[in-house]
């Protein structure tokens, strides 16, 4: 009976996958060609391709990962180093990074909106999308580092306290080295996750569906553009697909990159 | 000189180490006899401050280093703490980096001047391993690995040296290389051993303290521990070993 439903949810969840990717690919492929990723779109994307669509989405993607890096990095290594024997706190500080992991990326794009275009003065542009991307990235990229990083035998750490070596030495020589996979696979879900965003960048990049030439440029990334084509530009269906294709491409990269890191960790001798 | 006053360790309402009176002094080899689950490796954790790193314990009375509570102390007095007194683990615990990063990483951290040829050949390991410093560690013997997280252990020049049952999986080779040592180290360091063998007691000890079911049951000089044991658990202990 058990094995019965578990067929049976399994062949459920791959038939709406077929679905979704033959619906996809059927309406999509035939637009798919080089033209359509080298060229500019025209008629707000009725015509052309995505060219500066891709390169919006590649500028918003780098830029928020370049923060997420550092500041995520940098987050969970002091709540991993000075939380290490505080299990009280670590919960409390837990629940507080998971409420932010579930809050709408809606929310995300109205504080954007408000901090970054309006307060900051930054206005509708890539920096100010890639660093709401971030915010919104941050805790689930914190969430997965410091999961990757329990892993790492308590034995390394208890030595390196005994030794009284610093944190910075400590993640220098060890916790780096040792949670790679880790950080690739958090970095990649991150992108994913990031680049299928909407409406976080609704609010903060815009709309503009030229070639950024800085971060201070409007840019439409994929996400925004598939929105548009399919709800505000008419007959663009057939666009709209293709570029829903190739969005999906790349977030199955980042996926498989990330499978790779586990699979990669998995191996490792410790 | 270490000195434990009054001194427990509690997890929840059960002792690890119920109310220690003792007097460590320098300079000499100080063996930890006792079963398994005794206290012998919380002992050693107290003196390094290393329990601090497990919140589920609380600590009770005084356990002084020299003159100093080290539950009194700050942060920094602690990593101090833990830079004079260097544990090592039952488990040989190399980093996975060279067996010359083992050394060099506690040597640059603690800005000494001591050499990585000396250190390897003070343990014994620099005839085996100097034509591959750069090996990974996690690649030499038990017993190799053992006496480089000794080597390791002392880039930080420590006082006092905590070994935590260090020869409990080794073979035998390695258990007399890692004895000679800690008689070679007791020149210059006070040194805890924390064992279950009696033999390895009358090999290194100057004095032997008996732990059970976290309570002192005997603290002598080696000579009198093992001519005339005071407690009744001793005796036992000593007729069940040489029986």
């Amino acid at each position: 009976m058990l094995k019965k439903s578990i067929y049976l949810s399994t062949s459920c969840i791959l038939l709406c996958y077929l679905f979704i990717f033959y619906t996809i690919g059927s309406q999509g492929l035939g637009s798919l060609n080089l033209d359509f990723l080298s060229q500019n779109p025209e008629l707000g994307g009725k015509e052309g391709g995505i060219f500066s669509i891709i390169i919006s989405t590649l500028y918003i993607l780098a830029l928020s990962i370049i923060f997420v890096l550092i500041i995520g990095q940098g987050i969970s290594l002091r709540l991993f180093w000075h939380l290490r024997n505080k299990k009280k706190y670590k919960k409390l500080i837990f629940f507080f990074i998971d409420l932010l992991n579930c809050l709408p990326s809606i929310v995300f794009g109205l504080f954007g909106n408000i901090f970054f275009c309006e307060y900051l003065g930054l206005g509708y542009s890539i920096l100010s999308g890639a660093l709401t991307l971030s915010l919104m990235c941050l805790p689930f990229f914190i969430r997965s580092y410091l999961n990757g990083l329990e892993l790492i035998p308590k034995k390394y750490i208890l030595s390196s306290i005994s030794l009284n070596l610093s944190l910075w030495t400590t993640y220098r020589t060890i916790l780096f080295k040792e949670n790679l996979p880790g950080l690739i696979g958090a970095i990649s879900l991150s992108l994913a996750r990031a680049a299928a965003e909407t409406a976080a960048l609704l609010f903060t990049s815009g709309y503009v569906d030229s070639t950024p030439s800085s971060p201070l440029d409007s840019g439409r990334t994929l996400s925004i553009h598939i929105y548009e084509l399919s709800m505000n530009i008419a007959g663009a269906d057939n666009k709209a697909y293709a570029t829903t294709l190739v969005l999906c491409l790349i977030i199955l990269t980042f996926n498989m990159i990330q499978k790779w890191a586990i699979k990669t960790k998995a191996s490792a001798p410790s | 000189m270490i000195t434990f006053k009054n001194f427990s360790v509690f997890h929840q309402k059960k002792h690890l180490l119920k109310n220690l009176n003792l007097n460590f002094e320098i300079n000499k080899v100080h063996v930890l006899l006792g079963p398994s689950g005794s206290g012998k490796s919380t002992l050693l954790k107290s003196i390094n401050a290393l329990i601090k790193e497990y919140d589920s314990l609380q600590i009770q009375g005084i356990l002084n280093f020299k003159t100093e509570n080290i539950y009194d102390m700050n942060e920094q007095k602690i990593k101090m703490i833990r830079k004079k007194c260097s544990l090592i683990f039952q488990q040989p615990s190399p980093f996975p980096l060279s067996i010359k990063d083992n050394l060099s990483i506690v040597l640059k951290e603690h800005k000494t001047s001591l050499k990585i040829e000396k250190l390897l050949k003070l343990v014994g390991l620099w005839e085996e391993v100097k034509s591959n410093l750069n090996l990974n560690a996690t690649q030499l013997s038990g017993g190799q690995q053992q006496r480089l997280c000794i080597a390791r252990a002392l880039c930080t020049q420590p006082e006092v040296i905590l070994f935590d049952e260090p020869t409990s999986a080794l073979d035998i080779k390695s258990t007399i290389a890692i004895e000679q040592l800690v008689l070679e180290l007791k020149k210059d360091h006070t040194i805890f051993f924390a064992t279950h063998s009696l033999e390895q007691a009358k090999k290194l000890a100057d004095t032997v303290t008996l732990i059970s079911e976290a309570s002192i049951i005997e603290h002598q000089s080696k000579t009198k521990f093992f001519n005339s044991p005071k407690s009744k658990l001793a005796k036992e202990y000593l007729s069940y070993f040489t029986k």
